[in-house]
């Protein structure tokens, strides 16, 4: 906070398990919050791109190209084309990797509205019911507490699980 | 400059000489190091898949055949004589437990080791870790006497983070202030701990049906 830097998060998910999760403050101060989580982005990115080859290392095969939400329009647009050369020219080039990886199709890059961003958990401190929220989506179990009955099913807004989880549910309410 | 004869335990060079050895007599088996993790190795061919994970002296093995498991072990026992402690319980801290659901990783008992380390038995609960209305910084309040106490504290702390992200945040803010901390660094490291008591046990589970599609969030503030 004293520095004026801005601190960037990421987790990712393989199914609807908690892979791999980051909290770092940036390494430059930004000049705006697209810069910022333009900086994130990249951070990510490199994150997804081992992931990746760890994934192929293994030698298993992703069934989709992976997907990265991010919830900052201008972000997106930056990273889209090169536009707003004014307001982006100063950016560190290395953030520009996210283009490039984007262009080769290594992932897709998604909006997400703000109440289903997961990061958000990375990067701020929240108060209890938001937190609560997020917590269950990151599907963290305590194998010596269980869970009482009918919890929420995590992760039911992500991504395109959606009807998925819906339809999974019905069968065991009418049982 | 003297040639070193042996390489002896406790030697600067020995943990190199000990990398360049069980790494080349794993390579001699057919397996491959992994170029994304270099402490992995996998050996893999029409029947078996193999995958070695090494951690200096400790080593996890995984993959589909008993055989081959069998035959690994017998070579390493041969170079190295090997403990084998079966099927994988306990890992640097990690718990591991294996259900037909799936596996789970937790760090309870070093968890419940921090807090009895701390003192923490009978304090009262919360239910985040970090106070949403204090922004932590650099403030004027007085420095925390026991800094290096305040060091350890962190430094467990992000030793636990290998199992719980949702302590990573505070843990990533109150490390910012390890050259100074003052009484406020201090009490909010304890409402960590106050929160860590509430749920010891939490961890990861890994479920053996998993979809393999890899979602990633970014954000910054």
């Amino acid at each position: 906070m004293d520095s004026r830097r801005s601190i960037s998060g990421q987790c990712f998910f393989l199914g609807k398990t908690l892979i791999s999760w980051h909290t770092k403050k940036q390494l430059t101060v930004s000049r705006s919050s697209s810069e910022a989580e333009y900086g994130a982005l990249a951070a990510a990115t490199c994150e997804l791109q081992w992931l990746l080859y760890l994934i192929q290392d293994l030698q298993l095969t992703c069934i989709k190209p992976p997907i990265i939400y991010c919830d900052n329009q201008s972000a997106f647009h930056i990273a889209a084309n090169p536009v707003f050369h004014e307001r982006t020219k100063h950016l560190e080039i290395d953030c520009h990797l996210v283009r490039e990886k984007l262009q080769a199709g290594v992932m897709k890059l998604l909006p997400i509205t703000s109440q289903a961003q997961i990061a958000y958990f990375f990067t701020k401190s929240l108060l209890p019911q938001p937190f609560n929220v997020l917590l269950s989506k990151l599907g963290l179990v305590d194998i010596y507490q269980p869970p009482p009955c009918g919890r929420l099913l995590h992760n039911e807004e992500i991504g395109d699980d959606k009807s998925s989880s819906r339809d999974n549910l019905l069968p065991k309410l009418s049982s | 400059m003297c040639k070193l004869i042996k390489y002896l335990y406790g030697l600067k060079q020995a943990s190199r000489k000990w990398y360049e050895k069980l790494t080349s007599l794993l390579l001699a088996q057919g397996f491959k190091q992994a170029n994304s993790d270099h402490s992995l190795f996998i050996k893999s061919s029409s029947s078996s898949f193999t995958i070695l994970l090494v951690y200096v002296d400790d080593i996890i093995l995984a993959g589909n055949s008993l055989d081959e498991f069998q035959n690994i072990k017998t070579i390493l026992h041969n170079s190295f004589k090997i403990k084998d402690p079966g099927q994988l319980k306990y890992f640097l801290g990690l718990e591991v437990a294996h259900s037909k659901q799936g596996i789970s990783l937790c760090q309870r008992k070093y968890c419940l080791d921090l807090l009895a380390d701390s003192g923490f038995r009978n304090s009262k609960l919360v239910s985040t870790p970090s106070d949403p209305s204090i922004k932590l910084h650099n403030d004027s309040s007085p420095l925390y006497e026991d800094i290096s106490s305040y060091r350890r504290l962190i430094g467990r702390l992000l030793y636990l983070n290998t199992t719980r992200p949702d302590i990573i945040f505070v843990t990533q803010q109150l490390s910012q202030f390890l050259t100074k901390p003052t009484q406020t660094h201090y009490t909010a490291a304890m409402r960590v701990l106050r929160y860590l008591k509430s749920c010891p046990g939490k961890g990861l589970f890994f479920p053996r049906d998993s979809t393999l599609k890899l979602l990633g969030f970014s954000d910054a503030d």
